[in-house]
């Protein structure tokens, strides 16, 4: 008898999404993830028999999105818990820089495509709250990517970017790059923080 | 015109001087169906009221009152008439048990402390009521009327099966043609079901919805008498076969209300988790065209995935006319407005499927033999078979019968025992098929177990792998960007509400063959399918109005 005791309600009504409008400390804390990104770092390209060295330098100029765009969606169909996407678009001042090899690449916009993972209902401190990826792009005085908006009617690949830096951060308190790789000219190549 | 009018005052004129004199009762018997109101809770209510009986010079009236639900116990209620001029009144609702009233016109009233108690009656109504002076919310009001039916309740009302199930118990089903309401309901949906499916793309939500849908409402055990067969019989032995044989009517239709009901909770379920499903849907196409928006997703990729939500968006539409025809259909069936009879289902509560025995037939087809009403009512016409047989030898002995021995007394025995042989063979058959009944319900019963189980593993599987990808874009490795992920996401999600619907059919198969366990061993809302019927024949008096105290 004890087994019928455990009851479950046939078709019980299911939860409604609760998505969570940002608030504007939200959006401001994004915001200020941005701003916070490192304005200089050296990567290290190990080739077979030679490593390489690139670094870069930047300046935060105006903001392409007067504050980031966000979204939010659901993990799962039956959760009201939910991740955020967030994305933020900065231009960069002149005299920002990559510097490879000697040769001087100058770097027009960031763009950062963030995820903020606070509200999916997981605490597991495995998990990161927030991750970021971050593009440092050369050369797109428009900073229109990272896809082509026209492709494919309007001809060319779908990116936009010939060059790029490119890493995540999983902790933004000390905005560690990882997972970090430059692309020169489409071609790309996996990177190592050195400082 | 005005000739007419004049005739029928005289004739009103003439009833009320003939029955409704003073210290008279007239006569109650028959069916009734009202409502009991205690405190601001009102239910309705069924009863049937036999004949006054006598014993020496008292007479009484014993009767029940059945809430109109399948689980209801009836409540007794017994008038005495002690005299000319007093009643004696009992029932449980007295805090003594009993009070006298005393008779005034067709009211008799009286007093119990604190309570006080008054009935009035009139040709086809009868009014009780139990006022309590300390406790008012003890107060009882019922208001009963001559009617065989079942009175329409609020519209759009939020329904139990209990409730339902009560209605198909206590509806009067005088000629067979009634009876087919259920059977109508049936056919109807099986129909509507099967004009959906060929369009329906989320089969696996449906489940075994091809052929569960007939099998849960189809009869447990067959009609023995399908024509116009409550006529009450007033030979003793006819009359106890209707009586059985309306039982067992009365049993099938309430088993396949009891069904339906079950597969409207199905569906409706399953339109829930659909709507869940696709509004979640709609937030990945929003975020994928807030990507495109930004430049991580290539345009169109939002556009491109809203085809496969249009053709969620199309079962989904298919699914709610499916579940209004099915209300429409279960109204019908329990004599409700089709159009605006119930709003709403009451959920059920189940056990854990997967912690429950398996059902054993051969634990329960003797006790489904030995209760069941179609034997009893073979048994009941067996005897009545006898009695005409010997009918025939001793209508020699009868000197005013026009039929004496003679030459067709043979063929009449002959016929007469073929008759016999008949019936026995039918109640070999009957048997037999109880005992199939039993096999295929508890195969039923025990498949619903089963694929409960497995439609939870495979949830729990799907559900497991849902996590690895959720972990996978939780720890950044994927995101929504990624056309691959996307798919997955969306197909794993799928999956799971497929079993999870797997699930939902599981657990209704299960209450469907529970329900049907219940009808073939008359338990649980099966128990009493005798409730509010007509006692057995009495011998018809001349005195169609009785008097207190005795003939006058």
């Amino acid at each position: 008898m004890k087994k019928l005791m455990m009851l479950n309600i046939f078709f019980v009504q299911l939860i409604n999404f609760a998505l969570a409008n940002p608030t504007p400390e939200d959006l401001n804390y994004y915001r200020q993830l941005t701003v916070a990104i490192r304005t200089e770092a050296q990567f290290k390209v190990s080739l077979i028999n030679q490593d390489v060295f690139y670094d870069y330098s930047i300046e935060l100029g105006e903001p392409i999105y007067s504050e980031p765009v966000v979204s939010d969606l659901p993990l799962m169909d039956q959760s009201d818990k939910f991740y955020r996407n967030f994305w933020d678009r900065v231009f960069l001042k002149d005299g920002s820089r990559v510097v490879i090899n000697g040769e001087e690449i100058p770097l027009t916009c960031i763009f950062v495509s963030g995820q903020d993972n606070r509200y999916s209902g997981i605490n597991d401190p495995r998990f990161p709250q927030f991750i970021m990826r971050v593009y440092l792009v050369a050369n797109d005085f428009a900073c229109v990517g990272p896809k082509n908006p026209g492709w494919p009617n309007n001809g060319g690949k779908e990116e936009m970017w010939d060059t790029y830096i490119y890493y995540e951060v999983k902790d933004p308190t000390i905005m560690l790059p990882a997972e970090a790789k430059i692309r020169i000219k489409w071609n790309e190549f996996k990177s190592i923080l050195v400082k | 015109m005005i000739k007419k009018f004049a005739l029928t005052k005289l004739l009103a004129l003439s009833f009320v001087l003939t029955s409704c004199r003073d210290g008279d009762l007239p006569k109650l018997s028959g069916r009734y169906q009202g409502m009991m109101t205690i405190g601001n809770s009102k239910t309705q209510i069924i009863t049937q009221m036999p004949d006054f009986k006598k014993e020496r010079k008292v007479r009484t009236l014993n009767f029940i009152i059945y809430p109109a639900m399948a689980s209801a116990v009836g409540e007794n209620y017994s008038f005495k008439l002690l005299d000319k001029e007093t009643i004696e009144f009992k029932n449980a609702r007295l805090n003594n048990g009993s009070a006298l009233l005393k008779l005034d016109n067709n009211c008799a009233n009286g007093a119990s402390e604190p309570q006080t108690v008054a009935i009035c009656w009139e040709e086809g109504k009868l009014t009780l009521s139990i006022k309590d002076a300390l406790i008012p919310e003890k107060s009882v009001l019922i208001n009963l009327n001559l009617d065989n039916g079942l009175s329409q309740l609020e519209s759009n009302k939020i329904l139990s099966v209990d409730e339902l199930v009560g209605r198909a118990k206590f509806n009067n089903y005088t000629v067979a043609q009634e009876s087919e309401r259920v059977f109508q309901a049936q056919k109807n949906i099986a129909v509507a079901r099967g004009n959906l499916l060929p369009k329906l793309n989320l089969k696996s939500l449906i489940g075994l919805a091809t052929g569960d849908y007939l099998s849960a409402v189809e009869t447990v055990l067959p009609f023995l008498f399908p024509g116009n067969w409550y006529r009450w019989d007033t030979s003793k032995e006819l009359y106890q076969a209707e009586r059985s044989s309306f039982a067992s009517l009365r049993g099938n239709e309430m088993s396949m209300v009891e069904g339906l009901y079950y597969i409207i909770l199905r569906d409706q379920l399953v339109l829930e988790r659909l709507k869940k499903h696709i509004m979640w849907m709609k937030q990945i196409q929003e975020s994928i065209r807030q990507s495109e928006n930004v430049g991580t997703v290539v345009k169109g990729t939002a556009e491109y995935f809203g085809t496969s939500i249009a053709n969620l968006e199309k079962d989904k539409l298919n699914l709610e006319v499916l579940v209004k025809i099915q209300f429409a259909q279960l109204a019908h069936a329990t004599n409700l407005s089709p159009i605006n009879g119930i709003s709403g289902l009451v959920p059920v509560l189940t056990p854990d499927l997967s912690s429950l025995e398996v059902a054993d037939p051969s634990a329960f087809y003797k006790e489904a033999q030995e209760k069941s009403y179609e034997l009893k009512s073979l048994d009941y016409l067996l005897k009545a078979a006898k009695t005409s047989q010997k009918e025939i030898y001793f209508n020699f002995f009868d000197l005013e019968g026009s039929s004496g021995i003679g030459f067709g007394t043979r063929s009449q025995i002959l016929v007469s025992k073929s008759q016999q042989e008949e019936i026995i063979k039918k109640s070999e058959e009957t048997e037999s098929l109880i005992e199939l009944q039993a096999s295929v319900v508890a195969n039923e019963y025990n498949l619903a177990l089963d694929s409960y189980q497995l439609a939870k593993s495979n949830k729990k599987l799907s559900e497991k792998r849902l996590n690895w990808l959720i972990s996978r874009l939780l720890q950044g490795d994927d995101s929504i960007d990624s056309e691959e992920f996307v798919n997955e996401l969306t197909d794993i999600q799928y999956k799971i509400l497929g079993f999870a619907a797997d699930e939902a059919t599981s657990t209704q198969m299960w209450l469907t063959a529970k329900a049907k366990l219940n009808r073939l061993v008359l338990k649980g809302f099966y128990s009493d399918l005798e409730a509010a019927l007509p006692e057995g024949p009495v011998k018809k008096s001349n005195d169609e109005h009785l008097s207190v105290g005795g003939d006058k």
